[in-house]
This record gives C-alpha cells, sequence and structure tokens, in this order.
C-alpha cells in the first residue's frame, strides 16, 4: 500500500488478530482509522498506539438496528471515509458430530449477516459519493464444502458471493471491492486448530492492504491461489475423501 | 417579505448515507464528502437549521462549487446545495433593478437581462458562479477601480439565519457589509435586488498592449483613464512579459449584438475539435515545458497585433472565454490546480510582483497563468483587496511537487505579509490563522465573530476554510 493510499478507513473487528493488525498499518501510513470492535479495552491499546489516529469505537455487530448509528459516529469521527474492512469472524471449535443449531447461527450472524448490514450502508454511501473501496475478508475454507466445519465454510461462501455481487452492482459508480481469501494465519480465530506455518497476522495485514484496490478475489499467496484452483476443480465423491 | 413558515423544527433528520456526495473544490486541490441537501423552499433551509441544531452536525453552504479551495467544503455536513434556488424573478425595465434567487447563475442572469438591454455591473471570471457565491465573496472583475465590487450594486437582499430568522437587508443595515463579503457563515442568502447596468450594444472593444518589462505593465494601468475594464496576463517562465488588455463598452445602438446567439460562441476550436474536450488535449501542455512554450506563443501573437485598434468582441466571450472551455481545469489532472491570489498596495506592487516569480522560477514551480488586475479597496468586513494590484498565479500541484509547492506558498505569503498582503478566500486552500489575522486584522475578526455570535449563535454554519483559519468562533 502507498504511503496516504487512504486517509480514513473503518476496521470492523479491528481488536485481535488481523484487525488489530490493519488498524495498526493503516495508521502508520497516516490514516484515521475507526476501530469497531466489541472489546474495547483492546481498542484502548490501539488508541494508545497511535493517538489521533485511532477511533476506539465499541460496538457489537450483531446489533443490526445500530449498524447506521454506528456508522455515522465512525463517519463523523473520521471526517471522510475511504476504506471499509470487514474482518469480523468467528470459528468455534466444532466436533466432527456435532450439529449446534446455537454455534451455527452465531457464525452465520457474525461472518455474514453482520458483513451484510455492515456492507450495505457503507454502498450506499460509496454509491452515492461515487468513490471508497470495501475490503471482504473472506477465508480459502470458503471455497469447499468440508467435513470440519460445514457452517463456517458456508459462512465464508456466502460473504463471497455477497461480496461478488457487490462488486458487480459498485464497479461503475468507481467503487472497488476486494476479496480476500487467507489461509491460515496466526490468530486468535485458529489457535485451537494448532495450525503450523501459519503466517504472521502482521504479513497478512501487510498483503491484504497491498492487494485492497485490486477490486476482485485475492489469495494471501501465489500458492494459495494454485493449490485452491485445483482444490475446486476436484469432484464432490473424490473430495469427501481427503481429510481436510 | 413574502416567505411562509410551515415547518416542525421540533423533529430533527437523521442524515442518510445515500445522500452523500463528495465535492471537490474547484482547482481538485481540497475535497470533501458530506450529506447534500437540495434547497427549493425556504421551509429546507430552516429545516436544515433545525437538523444541524438537533444533530449537532453543522452545515456547509454550497453554490456551483466554483472555488478553488475549501471555503465550501466541510466534511461530514449537511451540504446545502442552492442550485436549485435559482430563480431569476423579475428584471424592473425602468430601473434596470434584478431579483434573482441566491442560486441563480451569473450566466441565467446575464441570458435572461441581455435581451433588454442589461448587463451585470461586476461579473467574475466565470459566469458559473452563483449569486450567493457573488454576494459571499463579494467578487470584483476587471471593472474593479471603475465599479468596485459585486455588493455594491445591491439594493437589498434576504437572508435566512438560525440566529435571526428571515430578514431583508438594505446596505445602510449595519451588518450588511459582514454578510457581504462574509463567506456564507452568517447565513442562508435567499434572493437579492441587483442594479444592472444598461447597454445599446453586446459588444466591448477589446486592445492588447504586450509588455516586456513590469514597469511597462504598471505604467499602461496607471495611465489608462478611460477604459472600462483592465487586465493584464503575464507570462510566468519569463518576468515582465505580458500582455495587458484594456476593453471599453460599445455605446452605439446594435441590438442584434445583444441576442445570445450573438453572445455565446462555437462549441468548436481549431481543428473542429469540441471545445468540451479540449482539457485532454491542454493535458499535453500541462507540464513545464508545454507551458513554457505556450505561454511565449500567446506572447508572440500579441507582439504581432500591438494596439491595432483592437477587436469587438461579445461580452460573454470577452469575459468569461474558459467557461466555453468546460472542464478545463481537469487539465491539471491527475495533479489539481493551486491558485494564489493576493492584493499588494499600489506602491509595494513593482517591487512584489517580480520577487513572486523570482522565487517561484527558482523552486522551478513557474505559475501556468498569472493575471494582474489593478483595485480599489472594497467596502466588506473581511475586506480583502486593497488600493493597488491584484495578482493570481496558477500553480500546478503533483504527487510529486506537493511539499515543494507547499513551501514556495510559504515564502509567497510572508513576501506577501511583508508588503501589506491581502488575500482571496476563494481561491485560499493553505493560509494559516495567523494569516488570516494579519490579513483581515484582529479587529475585523472580532467584529466579525460579534456578527457571527448574533447569526448564528450555535455554529451551525462552518466550512473546512473557516475552522482552518479559526476565524468564525464565537468569542
Amino acid at each position: 500500500m502507498r504511503q496516504g493510499a487512504y486517509k480514513f478507513a473503518i476496521v470492523v473487528g479491528a481488536s485481535s488478530g488481523i484487525g488489530a493488525e490493519l488498524v495498526r498499518q493503516l495508521a502508520e501510513s497516516g490514516c484515521r482509522v475507526a476501530a469497531v470492535a466489541r472489546r474495547g479495552d483492546r481498542l484502548q491499546v490501539l488508541a494508545k498506539e497511535y493517538p489521533n489516529r485511532v477511533i476506539p469505537i465499541v460496538a457489537d455487530v450483531l446489533k443490526f438496528d445500530d449498524t447506521a448509528e454506528v456508522f455515522l459516529r465512525c463517519t463523523d469521527a473520521l471526517g471522510g471515509l475511504d476504506l471499509v474492512i470487514y474482518n469480523s469472524g468467528i470459528m468455534p471449535d466444532v466436533a466432527p458430530t456435532e450439529f449446534n443449531f446455537s454455534k451455527d447461527h452465531a457464525m452465520i450472524e457474525t461472518n455474514l449477516s453482520g458483513a451484510i448490514a455492515w456492507l450495505n450502508v457503507t454502498a450506499e454511501r460509496f454509491l452515492s459519493s461515487r468513490r471508497g473501496t470495501i475490503v471482504v475478508i473472506g477465508s480459502v475454507a470458503g471455497d469447499r464444502g468440508r467435513r470440519g466445519q460445514p457452517v463456517y465454510n458456508a459462512s465464508k461462501a456466502g460473504l463471497h458471493a455477497y461480496a461478488e455481487a457487490l462488486r458487480n452492482r459498485l464497479s461503475r459508480s468507481g467503487v472497488r471491492v476486494t476479496t480476500i481469501k487467507p489461509g491460515p494465519v496466526a490468530t486468535d480465530l485458529v489457535a485451537h486448530l494448532g495450525f503450523r506455518g501459519a503466517m504472521p497476522a502482521r504479513q497478512a495485514a501487510e498483503i491484504i492492504l497491498a492487494k485492497s484496490g485490486r477490486g476482485s478475489e485475492q489469495y494471501l499467496k501465489i500458492s494459495h491461489r494454485v493449490i485452491f484452483a485445483t482444490i475446486r476443480l476436484i469432484p464432490s465423491w473424490i473430495f469427501r475423501w481427503i481429510p481436510i | 417579505m413574502d416567505i411562509s413558515l410551515d415547518t416542525d423544527l421540533s423533529k430533527a433528520e437523521i442524515p442518510d448515507p445515500a445522500s452523500v456526495q463528495t465535492d471537490w473544490g474547484f482547482g481538485y486541490s481540497c475535497v470533501a464528502e458530506s450529506y447534500h441537501r437540495s434547497v427549493t423552499s425556504v421551509d429546507d433551509v430552516l429545516r436544515a437549521f433545525a437538523d444541524a441544531k438537533a444533530s449537532g452536525r453543522p452545515i456547509v453552504l454550497r453554490g456551483n462549487g466554483r472555488s478553488y479551495g475549501d471555503v465550501s467544503l466541510q466534511p461530514e455536513a449537511i451540504s446545502l446545495d442552492l442550485t436549485r434556488w435559482n430563480a431569476v424573478e423579475s428584471l424592473d425595465p425602468e430601473t434596470g433593478v434584478l431579483v434573482a434567487r441566491s442560486g441563480a447563475r451569473l450566466e441565467d442572469i446575464w441570458r435572461f437581462a441581455l435581451p433588454d438591454g442589461w448587463w451585470l455591473p461586476v461579473v467574475s471570471g466565470t459566469m458559473l458562479t452563483t449569486l450567493a457565491g457573488a454576494l459571499s465573496a463579494n467578487i470584483h472583475g476587471k471593472n474593479n477601480v471603475q465599479s468596485g465590487t459585486f455588493g455594491e450594486h445591491i439594493d437589498w437582499l434576504e437572508i435566512a439565519s438560525p440566529g435571526r430568522g428571515l430578514e431583508r437587508i438594505t446596505p445602510d443595515h449595519p451588518d450588511f457589509w459582514t454578510i457581504v463579503g462574509g463567506w456564507g457563515q452568517l447565513g442562508f442568502i435567499l434572493r437579492a435586488a441587483i442594479r444592472m447596468k444598461k447597454l445599446t450594444s453586446g459588444s466591448v472593444l477589446v486592445t492588447d498592449y504586450p509588455t516586456e518589462t513590469w514597469d511597462q505593465l504598471f505604467a499602461l494601468f496607471e495611465n489608462d483613464h478611460d477604459s472600462d475594464y483592465q487586465v493584464a496576463w503575464m507570462d510566468g517562465f519569463r518576468s515582465g512579459k505580458g500582455i495587458y488588455t484594456n476593453a471599453k463598452t460599445i455605446s452605439a445602438d446594435e441590438p442584434a449584438s445583444l441576442r445570445t446567439s450573438y453572445q455565446v460562441p462555437s462549441d468548436r476550436m481549431a481543428l473542429r475539435i469540441r471545445k468540451d474536450q479540449a482539457h485532454k488535449f491542454l493535458r499535453w501542455f500541462t507540464n513545464r515545458p508545454g507551458m513554457k512554450f505556450l505561454s511565449g506563443l500567446k506572447w508572440l501573437a500579441a507582439v504581432k497585433r500591438p494596439g491595432d485598434g483592437g477587436r469587438m468582441l461579445p461580452l460573454v466571450a470577452y469575459h468569461f472565454p474558459l467557461d466555453f472551455v468546460p472542464e478545463w481545469q481537469r487539465a491539471y489532472r491527475p495533479g489539481a490546480l493551486v491558485q494564489f491570489q493576493v492584493g499588494i498596495p499600489r506602491e509595494a506592487a513593482p517591487a512584489a510582483f517580480p520577487a513572486f516569480l523570482r522565487a517561484a522560477q527558482r523552486a522551478k514551480l513557474e505559475p501556468y497563468l498569472v493575471v494582474v488586475k489593478v483595485h480599489r479597496p472594497d467596502p466588506s468586513l473581511l475586506s480583502y483587496l486593497c488600493d493597488g494590484y491584484s495578482i493570481a498565479l496558477d500553480f500546478h500541484q503533483t504527487r510529486r511537487n506537493q511539499p515543494r509547492l507547499r513551501e514556495l506558498l510559504r515564502e509567497l505569503t510572508d513576501l506577501s505579509h511583508a508588503h501589506g498582503a491581502k488575500f482571496y478566500m476563494a481561491k485560499d486552500s493553505f493560509l494559516l490563522p495567523e494569516d488570516a489575522r494579519k490579513s483581515f486584522g484582529s479587529e475585523a475578526i472580532n467584529q466579525f465573530r460579534w456578527a457571527k455570535s448574533r447569526f448564528d449563535p450555535d455554529n451551525l454554519i462552518t466550512s473546512s476554510l473557516f475552522r482552518r483559519l479559526e476565524i468564525a468562533d464565537n468569542p
């Protein structure tokens, strides 16, 4: 990302992991960032690290009725808006034989419904101002229906489809919508899965910001693009035997 | 006043993200996004005041966006867009008093009045300025010495302000010259009555005089006592070389020349290129070598026809040539056009103007366009003209030269202060509070704040420029 490429940004899901790193790097580039999350104590740490650059906004993405008001609070505090990154996401531990609706519902609400609530209001503004960048943090997990995390996969696949539709709707208005599909990144989200070789969050955030203006689907590594293009081609009757 | 108030002020409206629009300063050096509201009635204005008060969201008044900098911008504010409040309401054929709503552009006004032989007494270099913009900036023209500023030709104006409601203000009112030249900070001007100028011909006789030195230029300005309009274009790359141009209105009876069809030039230029596409062609020349070449060519062309008895031009083509090259400022994209305009007292200008160009040439940031005009002081409280001259320098700001350009503008500003300068806010995007204090004087600023505290006690109306310069803050 070029220094000063963005002046005003909102990062939703900013308290830890990739979100917190995105906030740090945007602030370092001179951008004013509204960092939105539930955990105010963590946001305060970020705000102290970058006084006058990071504005902590404590909000719950599941309170859909409040989204428009929180969004207004963010834009008022920032004084403008160039970039919105939706990074909120949860992935609770799900056992291979577990079918727990409350866990599943929470994933759909946070990963997909929250994104729709935030990005609809963002899209409305950007469509009118005819500029802006939306970045949706998806996942490689949304590329196929894996047996380990059915609803997480579904929520991310839904998110990718929503982001693509948004991209197609807004492309003629000068608004860019970029879907990032990270693979394993060393964050709280996947800590319980014990991934080896997970990408550090700082590196992931750097790549996300570098690719933020592309207006297409992006993986963090070229190797991911190749691997997941291949995985998508595997017939379902073979894929079900692959232990991933 | 025939204004009805039919507004329930108790219910404030939440701004709609779908009303957010991106507004630029004319030169593309400033940008802001704000919640646009189109004004089509007085109730719309009062409703906006009520909403601003209820929500704490400020209001910025936005006309046709012809100011170069951030005077009509304020991020995340309610932007009251007055371009649809634009009717020309009446013209008295006996007295020539024209009444128009504040969103009417100078173009709307001359198109309405010129066929009957009435012309605006003062016009800016663009006819796309709104009446509200003309009053708020108290604009001047090439006839400033002869006719003063726009506000000096107003019989009355009507204003809606948060603190005082609706009222009609005449020039003998103690706040008239605070509102006129007040940059829209005291309230929303609704309509005004302009004393138009009677003409029998729609043409002017225009004569060019090339100059080689600044002394020649100032001598031409000082010794020209019978022209109606005076202006000079100077070569930003060759100090002193320029073209002094004067123009005289024609007293002959030429009704055909008053027609709109005679006034508006062709929409094509040389090689049948459409003028609205010219900025794409101009972009090739919007660089130092290109502009140096074009400036040299312009001067040489004038040398070939020195004081040759002049040429007849339609008034509109003479006053607003750039308006017929739509979006010409886009030639400066992807960078921006930054204009530095300053008024310098008569005795100081011969030293100051060459010094400005020397500084620009040292920095290798020569202005692509330099315009010099002669002035008399203006009566606004926040006065920007003095008995002397003004110079406007057009700079090309790019991502690369931006820090150097800022340094140069600071150097020019400090040089200007040393010569007792006054700055024109319609062009500004970089001055600091201390510059404003030096330019307007602390007493004028305090008086302005006092007026602000009466007209807008809650500081509902603002702009990026006024926040930056800390002028309008209530004591």
